[in-house]
C-alpha cells in the first residue's frame, strides 16, 4: 500500500539534513511530576486547613462558652456581694456581736488639717 | 471510503458530546440557577444553625456604684415527656423529687405531666445551685435552659421607687417602668457553622453580644443615706404606729434627692407578697394637710414682699381670735405680743394669720405659686400629684387665714421638701431629681442630668431671716427641741395637723405629724421631711413623733457625710477627724 501521508522530512539539494533530536522526555516528566505533586499538595493542604479551621472554631466556641460562664459567675458574685454589704445584713451581723450604730453626739467630726489633728482631738477632749 | 469513515466518527463522537454536554450544562443550571435556594436552604441547614443571644437588662445604681437592681442568672427546667421515664411508679418518684427540691405543687407539676405537649416547664428562674442540684440526679428528659431574672439585692431598699419588672424582665412599676425603654436589653440573632459533628462553630463577636445589654442608671440616692433613713422610719413606725410614714432627703443646692422612704413598703424579690397598696410612691402620690409646716412659707412670703420684718410685732390674742366669725386658736397656748420671729418659733396659729392678713390674698397666692404649690415637682415618677391647692379667685373668707397654717391646701412630701429647699438655698429653688446619669456599659457613653434652677421663690434677705426664726424653733422655747442635733444648728418647722375626714377637721382625732427642716442651718447638706400620717399610741405632735426621728437621721447622715459641726457642745464623744 502506497504511503498516502505527506513526507514530513524532505531533503534539499545544498542544504545540510536537519532533523530534530529525539526528545529524552525528562521535562515533560519533570513538569508532569511538579504540577501532580502541586495537585495532591494543595488537597493536602486544603484538608489540613479545613480541619484546623474546624479546630480553631471549636476552640473559639468554647473559650466563648467559658467566657460566658465566668462572666455569668461574676455577675452571681456581685450580687452576692452587693448582698452581702447592704445595710440590713451588716446591721443584722453586727447586732450578733453586740455591736449597735453610734448614740446621737457620742461621735464627732472635727475640721482639722493634718498637722493640728492631734491638738484638735486635745482640745475637743478637754471642752 | 477511509476519509468518510473518519468523518462520520468523528461527527458521531461530537454529537455525542454534545449531548452529554448539553445534558450536564441542563442539569447545571437546574442546580446553580433554577432549585438554588431550595437546594442552598437545604445545604445551608446541615452547616448551620440559628441562636439567639439575650443582652442583660440594665442595672440600676446608687449615686456612688452600689448595686440596688440588678440580674441574677438562673435555669428554667423543662421536661420533654417522650424522653422521660414512662414507667408510672418512677415518673411518680420524679414528680415528687422534683416538687421537693423545686418547691412546686405536686398536683400542679402531676397535671403538666400528663399533658399531650411535647415539653412542658418544670419549674423557672431557678437558682443556679438548686439547679445543680436536680441536674446531678441525670432524670433522663430534663433539659436546662438559662434565663435571667431582676433580683434586688438591698431587698426592700428604695423598693417602691425602683419599682419591679416582669417575669419576662420588662418594667412595670417605679424607675424600673419610666426607664424600661434605656434599660431593656435587647436579642441578637445571628447564623452560625457547624462542623459535621453537629458542633457550633459561632464566631460571635462579644461586643456586639454586649451591646445588646440595657444602659445602666445611676441614681442620685446614696444607699447609706437610704438605709439610715429606713431604719430610723422603721423604728418610728414601731414606737408609734402610724397607718403610713415617709421621709424624704434632698440636697438642696443640686435638688438631688438623697433617700426617699416609706412604710410600709414591699420587698421586690418576693413578689407574692406585695400588695397594690404598697407599691405606691406615697411621697408623690400622696397629699395631706401640711400643718404649721407651712407657715414659714407663707411668713418668707411676708418678708420677701417687705411687709413685715423678722421683728414685727403682732398680737396674738392670747390664743384664741375671732376672724369671719369663725374662731382661730393657738391649739392650747396663750400667746401675746410675738415677734414675726417668735411666731415661727413658738408656731402661733394666729400670728401667722395676720401676717397673712398683711400680705393680702394675690400675694399670698402668688407666694405659694412660686415655691410650687399647685404644681407637680417633676421629679420623675409616675403619678405625681399636684396637690390641692386653688385657686385665688375660688377662695373664701377664711382661706387666707387657713392656707398659711397648712389647713385646706393639700400638698405632696416631695412639694414641701421643694419648697423648703428653696428656704435652705438662699430662695432658689432646684428642680428635685431622682436620676443623675445613664450610662452605655459598653461604651462608657453617659447622658448626665444637671441640677436645674426651677425658680427663684424669694429674695436671699428674706430666706436668711426665715431661717433664722426656724433656728429658733429647735432651740430653748421652741416647738421641736427633740429635732435638735448636738453639735450643728438645725433650722426647721413641725407640723400637726388635724385630717381632714367627711368635711371635718375635729372629732376624729386623726393627726398627720411632721417635721421638716435642715442641716447645718446656714450651709445645709440636706433638708429632710419625716411625715407620720396617723400615729396612733396617743402622741400626734409633729415635735413628739417625727422631729425625734429627724435628729437621729441627721446625726447619722452629717457624720457619715463628715460635716463639721457649726456649733460648740460639751460632753464625752469619740471623734472623727475630718481631713
Amino acid at each position: 500500500m502506497a504511503n498516502t501521508y505527506p513526507r514530513l522530512f524532505v531533503t534539499v539539494p545544498g542544504k545540510r539534513r536537519y532533523r530534530p533530536r529525539p526528545s529524552s522526555g525528562l521535562g515533560t516528566k519533570l513538569v508532569g511530576f511538579i504540577v501532580l505533586t502541586m495537585l495532591v499538595g494543595s488537597a493536602i493542604g486544603k484538608i489540613y486547613l479545613d480541619r484546623q479551621s474546624i479546630k480553631m472554631g471549636t476552640t473559639w466556641q468554647e473559650l466563648h462558652d467559658k467566657l460566658t460562664a465566668l462572666e455569668k459567675e461574676a455577675e452571681n458574685l456581685r450580687i452576692d456581694q452587693e448582698r452581702l454589704m447592704s445595710g440590713d445584713h451588716i446591721l443584722g451581723e453586727a447586732r450578733k456581736f453586740d455591736l449597735r450604730p453610734s448614740e446621737p453626739g457620742q461621735v464627732r467630726i472635727i475640721n482639722a488639717g493634718v498637722a493640728s489633728q492631734d491638738s484638735a482631738i486635745v482640745a475637743l477632749r478637754s471642752q | 471510503m477511509n476519509h468518510t469513515v473518519y468523518v462520520v466518527r468523528i461527527l458521531t463522537s461530537y454529537v455525542g458530546m454534545c449531548t452529554v454536554a448539553f445534558f450536564l450544562t441542563r442539569h447545571l443550571y437546574s442546580i446553580q440557577i433554577t432549585k438554588h435556594p431550595e437546594l442552598y436552604a437545604k445545604a445551608a441547614s446541615k452547616y448551620t444553625a440559628r441562636k439567639t443571644w439575650s443582652g442583660t437588662r440594665g442595672s440600676i445604681f446608687d449615686r456612688r456604684g452600689n448595686l440596688l437592681a440588678g440580674n441574677i442568672e438562673c435555669k428554667n427546667i423543662l421536661a420533654d415527656l417522650h424522653l422521660l421515664p414512662r414507667d408510672p411508679k418512677i415518673r411518680e418518684e420524679i414528680i415528687a423529687y422534683l416538687s421537693e427540691t423545686l418547691s412546686v405543687d405536686r398536683d400542679i407539676l402531676a397535671f403538666r405531666m400528663r399533658s399531650h405537649a411535647r415539653e412542658v416547664v418544670v419549674r423557672n428562674y431557678v437558682d443556679i445551685d438548686v439547679a445543680a442540684i436536680v441536674a446531678a440526679r441525670r432524670i433522663a428528659g430534663l433539659r436546662f435552659v438559662d434565663d435571667q431574672r431582676r433580683y434586688y439585692p438591698k431587698d426592700a431598699l428604695l423598693a417602691n421607687v425602683l419599682g419591679f419588672t416582669t417575669s419576662r424582665n420588662r418594667g412595670v412599676y417605679g424607675l424600673e417602668a419610666i426607664w424600661d425603654k434605656d434599660l431593656a436589653s435587647k436579642d441578637l440573632e445571628q447564623i452560625i457553622e457547624r462542623d459535621r459533628r453537629g458542633r457550633s462553630l459561632g464566631k460571635v463577636d462579644p461586643v456586639k453580644t454586649r451591646a445588646i445589654s440595657g444602659k445602666s442608671l445611676y441614681l442620685t440616692i446614696e444607699e447609706p443615706i437610704q438605709h439610715y433613713v429606713e431604719v430610723e422610719l422603721r423604728a418610728m413606725c414601731e414606737e408609734f404606729k402610724p397607718k403610713r410614714a415617709y421621709a424624704i432627703m434632698a440636697d438642696p443646692r443640686t435638688g438631688a434627692v438623697m433617700a426617699m422612704a416609706q412604710y410600709p413598703t414591699f420587698n421586690p424579690n418576693d413578689r407574692r407578697a406585695i400588695e397594690p397598696e404598697m407599691w405606691r410612691v406615697h411621697g408623690i402620690s400622696d397629699v395631706y394637710d401640711p400643718g404649721s409646716t407651712m407657715k414659714c412659707v407663707a411668713i418668707a412670703g411676708a418678708l420677701d414682699y417687705g411687709v413685715v420684718s423678722p421683728d414685727t410685732v403682732f398680737d396674738c390674742e392670747d390664743g384664741m381670735w375671732m376672724y369671719g366669725r369663725r374662731s382661730l386658736r393657738d391649739s392650747g397656748h396663750k400667746f401675746g405680743l410675738l415677734t414675726v420671729s417668735e411666731i415661727v418659733q413658738k408656731s402661733s396659729n394666729i400670728g401667722t394669720a395676720k401676717v397673712a392678713l398683711q400680705l393680702g390674698k394675690p400675694r399670698l397666692f402668688q407666694v405659694f405659686r412660686r415655691f410650687g404649690f399647685g404644681e407637680t415637682t417633676g421629679i420623675g415618677l409616675r403619678h405625681e400629684s399636684p396637690g390641692i391647692f386653688r385657686k385665688v379667685r375660688d377662695w373664701d373668707g377664711l382661706s387666707i387665714t387657713r392656707f398659711p397654717i397648712g389647713q385646706g391646701i393639700s400638698v405632696t412630701p416631695v412639694q414641701m421638701v421643694q419648697a423648703y429647699g428653696a428656704l435652705a438655698n438662699r430662695g432658689k429653688m432646684m428642680k428635685l431629681r431622682l436620676v443623675e446619669r445613664l450610662v452605655d456599659p459598653v461604651t462608657g457613653d453617659a447622658i448626665t442630668f444637671p441640677p436645674e434652677l426651677k425658680r427663684v421663690a424669694v429674695r436671699p434677705p428674706a430666706a436668711q431671716a426665715i431661717v433664722e426664726a426656724m433656728c429658733r424653733v429647735t432651740a430653748e422655747g421652741g416647738t421641736a427641741l427633740k429635732a435638735a442635733v448636738e453639735g450643728y444648728q438645725v433650722a426647721g418647722k413641725t407640723g400637726t395637723a388635724q385630717k381632714l375626714i367627711n368635711g371635718s377637721y375635729t372629732g376624729h382625732g386623726k393627726y398627720v405629724a411632721s417635721f421638716i427642716g435642715f442641716v447645718p442651718a446656714h450651709d445645709p447638706a440636706f433638708v429632710l421631711l419625716v411625715v407620720a400620717d396617723e400615729p396612733s399610741n396617743g402622741r400626734y405632735y409633729g415635735g413628739t413623733v417625727a422631729a425625734p426621728t429627724f435628729s437621729r437621721i441627721a446625726d447619722q447622715v452629717l457624720h457619715y457625710l463628715s460635716v463639721p459641726p457649726t456649733v460648740a457642745s460639751g460632753g464625752e464623744a469619740d471623734v472623727i477627724v475630718r481631713r
